[in-house]
C-alpha cells in the first residue's frame, strides 16, 4: 500500500512539469526581480546584501536595479544584447553567471527583453 | 591533557576559520531503528545539535566504531549544559560549459558551535555560532579567511524553548527555521532551495507543536530579521512572514506519510506552498525512500502576475554495508507551469561513509539539466570530509 503511495508521489513529481512554448510572463523588473533574481543571484555566496561579491547587491528589487544600471551591467534598450549581464548569465567570456546554476534560456530571454524595452527608468 | 588542549585549540581555530550550516539526515530516520528526528536532536523537528542518544548512536549505529560522545567522551559536559560543532571541508568540479569551465574550488564549507543551556528541566536556550561561507572569496588565500572572519561571522540559531519531556508538547522562540519539508544536510536540493529554506534563511519565528511517537504537528509564524539587525544576524532569500505548518503520520516504525503548508509574505512578492511527504523503510532490502512534492503559487504584486510552481523529490537510499549510505534520487524545480523551458532537473548519487564516530567523508555527483532546447547541462562532483565534535 504504502509503496503504491511513494510510486503514485514520484509519478506526479515526474510528469507534472509540462507546460507550454509560449512564455507570457510580464518582462518587467519587479517580476524578474522578485521571481529570477533575487533566488538565483542574491544567494548566501554571491549577490545577497551580506554577501555582495564583487559589490553588487542584488536582494532588493530597488537596490539591484540601481546596481545594475549605475553599474553598466544593463544597457537600457540594448537591442544587441551586448549589456554585461547578459554575457555573464551566457557564460561568455567570463565565468557563468549564477555559477552554481545557470538560468534557463527561457528566463535569459525575459531578462533580453526587459532590457531591449528598457526606457529609464524601467523598473517597475 | 596537553594533547586534548591542542586538539580543541586546533578545532576551534578551524571552526573560527571556515563556514556555516548545519541540519540533520533524514536518511537516518526509520533506518537506524529511530522513529523521530527529535530522538537524536535537541530541535523538536530535528537538526542541528545531537543529543546524548544522538551520540551513542553515531557510535554504535551510524559508524563503524568509536565513542560518539563530546570530545569522543574525555569529558562529558554538566547536564545542565551541551556543546557540539561541526567543520566541513569540500571540494568541488563544476563543469556548466561556459567558457571558464571546468572549475574546481577548495573551500572551508561549515564552521558551526553548538551551546545549549538548560536552565531547568523544561526550559533551555540554545544558539549557533559560526562563520558564513564563502565558496569563491575575493581573496582565496588561508590568511585572507582568517582576517574576514569578523565579517562573516553568524548566528544562524538562537531560542528559548520550553518542553517538558521528549515526547508531548513543547513552544520555542527565536531564530530557526520553520519546522517544514524533508531537512537535508544539502542546501542545493531544490526542495530546499525553491520553498523558502536556501542557506541562511532562517527566521525569527514562534513555533509550537506536539511530538510523540506516532506523530508530530508543528505550526509556526515567522518573519525575517529586521533590518537593523546587524548582518550577523541577517538572512538571505525572500523576506517573508508568514506561517507554517507541518504534520507527519508514522506507520509502523517503517513509513510516515506528512502534510505541510507555508504561506509567505513580502513586500515584492507573496507565496503559499504546500505539499506532501512520503517516507518508506524497506528492512529486508536495507533501503529507505524518501519523497517531498510541492505546489507553490506565487503572486508578484508590482507587476500583477502570479505563477504556479513545482518543486519535487524523489530518492532511495540504500545502507549496504554498516558506516555506509548510497542514495539515488531525482529532482524537478519547474518556475513556472506554464512555460515548459522553465523546467530543471537533477539526478543525484550521493555516498556517505562514517569510517568513525565523529567522522563522515561525503561524495556527490549531480547532473542537471534544463528544457530548453540549447540550455547548458551541468555537472557537479563535491568532495566532503565531515567532523562534528
Amino acid at each position: 500500500m504504502l509503496g503504491r503511495w511513494f510510486i503514485a508521489l514520484c509519478f506526479v513529481a515526474g510528469v507534472a512539469g509540462c507546460g507550454g512554448a509560449v512564455d507570457d510572463r510580464p518582462a518587467k523588473w519587479s517580476f524578474i526581480s522578485a521571481t529570477i533574481i533575487e533566488p538565483s543571484c542574491a544567494t548566501a555566496n554571491c549577490h545577497s546584501d551580506i554577501t555582495r561579491r564583487a559589490s553588487v547587491n542584488l536582494s532588493d528589487r530597488d537596490v539591484g536595479y540601481k546596481t545594475l544600471i549605475d553599474r553598466r551591467f544593463v544597457l537600457p534598450g540594448d537591442t544587441t544584447n551586448s549589456s554585461a549581464l547578459l554575457y555573464l548569465m551566457n557564460g561568455q567570456g567570463s565565468l557563468r553567471m549564477p555559477p552554481d546554476e545557470p538560468l534557463p534560456g527561457a528566463d535569459i530571454d525575459l531578462i533580453s527583453n526587459w532590457i531591449k524595452a528598457c526606457t529609464v527608468p524601467c523598473n517597475d | 591533557m596537553q594533547r586534548l588542549i591542542v586538539f580543541v585549540f586546533v578545532v576551534g581555530a578551524c571552526l573560527l576559520a571556515a563556514a556555516g550550516r548545519a541540519d540533520a539526515y533524514p536518511q537516518f530516520q526509520f533506518s537506524s531503528g529511530t522513529n523521530r528526528c527529535s530522538q537524536c536532536h535537541y530541535s523538536p523537528a530535528g537538526g542541528g545539535l545531537i543529543t546524548q542518544w544522538g551520540r551513542d548512536e553515531s557510535g554504535d549505529t551510524i559508524s563503524l566504531g568509536g565513542d560518539g560522545g563530546f570530545l569522543h567522551g574525555a569529558w562529558s559536559p554538566p547536564s545542565w549544559l551541551a556543546l557540539g560543532a561541526d567543520v566541513r571541508l569540500a571540494t568541488t568540479y563544476l563543469n556548466d560549459d561556459g567558457q571558464e569551465s571546468p572549475r574546481i574550488a577548495f573551500f572551508p564549507m561549515q564552521a558551526d558551535a553548538y551551546f545549549r543551556f538548560a536552565f531547568t528541566d523544561a526550559v533551555s536556550l540554545y544558539v549557533t555560532a559560526g562563520a558564513r561561507g564563502e565558496v569563491r572569496p575575493a581573496d582565496e588565500s588561508i590568511s585572507a579567511r582568517f582576517t574576514t572572519l569578523g565579517d562573516r561571522f553568524i548566528s544562524r540559531e538562537h531560542y528559548l524553548m520550553w518542553r517538558p519531556s521528549a515526547t508531548g508538547p513543547y513552544a520555542r522562540v527565536g531564530r530557526f527555521y520553520a519546522p517544514y519539508g524533508i531537512r537535508f544536510v544539502e542546501h542545493i536540493y531544490y526542495v530546499r532551495r525553491y520553498t523558502g529554506y536556501e542557506l541562511y534563511n532562517e527566521t525569527y519565528t514562534a513555533s509550537g507543536g506536539y511530538v510523540s511517537d506516532d506523530w508530530e504537528l508543528h505550526v509556526s509564524a515567522f518573519t525575517p530579521p529586521p533590518a537593523s539587525f546587524p548582518d550577523s544576524f541577517q538572512a538571505v532569500g525572500a523576506r517573508e512572514s508568514g506561517g507554517a505548518l507541518y504534520f507527519e503520520k508514522r506507520l509502523a516504525g517503517m513509513a510516515a506519510l506528512a502534510a505541510q503548508g507555508r504561506l509567505g509574505f513580502g513586500d515584492q512578492m507573496n507565496r503559499y506552498q504546500g505539499g506532501a511527504i512520503g517516507k518508506l523503510w524497506v528492512e529486508q532490502a536495507k533501503v529507505l525512500l524518501l519523497t517531498e512534492a510541492d505546489f507553490i503559487r506565487q503572486e508578484v504584486k508590482a507587476a500583477s502576475y502570479g505563477q504556479n510552481q513545482l518543486v519535487a523529490y524523489a530518492g532511495a537510499t540504500v545502507f549496504p554495508l554498516p558506516g555506509t549510505m548510497v542514495g539515488l534520487f531525482y529532482e524537478r524545480f519547474q518556475e513556472n507551469l506554464t512555460v515548459k523551458d522553465t523546467a530543471r532537473n537533477a539526478y543525484n548519487l550521493q555516498i556517505n561513509f562514517f569510517p568513525w564516530a565523529h567522522f563522515e567523508l561525503m561524495g556527490i555527483l549531480r547532473y542537471q539539466t534544463l528544457a530548453g532546447p540549447n540550455d547548458p547541462d551541468t555537472l557537479l562532483g563535491m568532495l566532503q570530509l565531515h567532523y562534528y565534535l
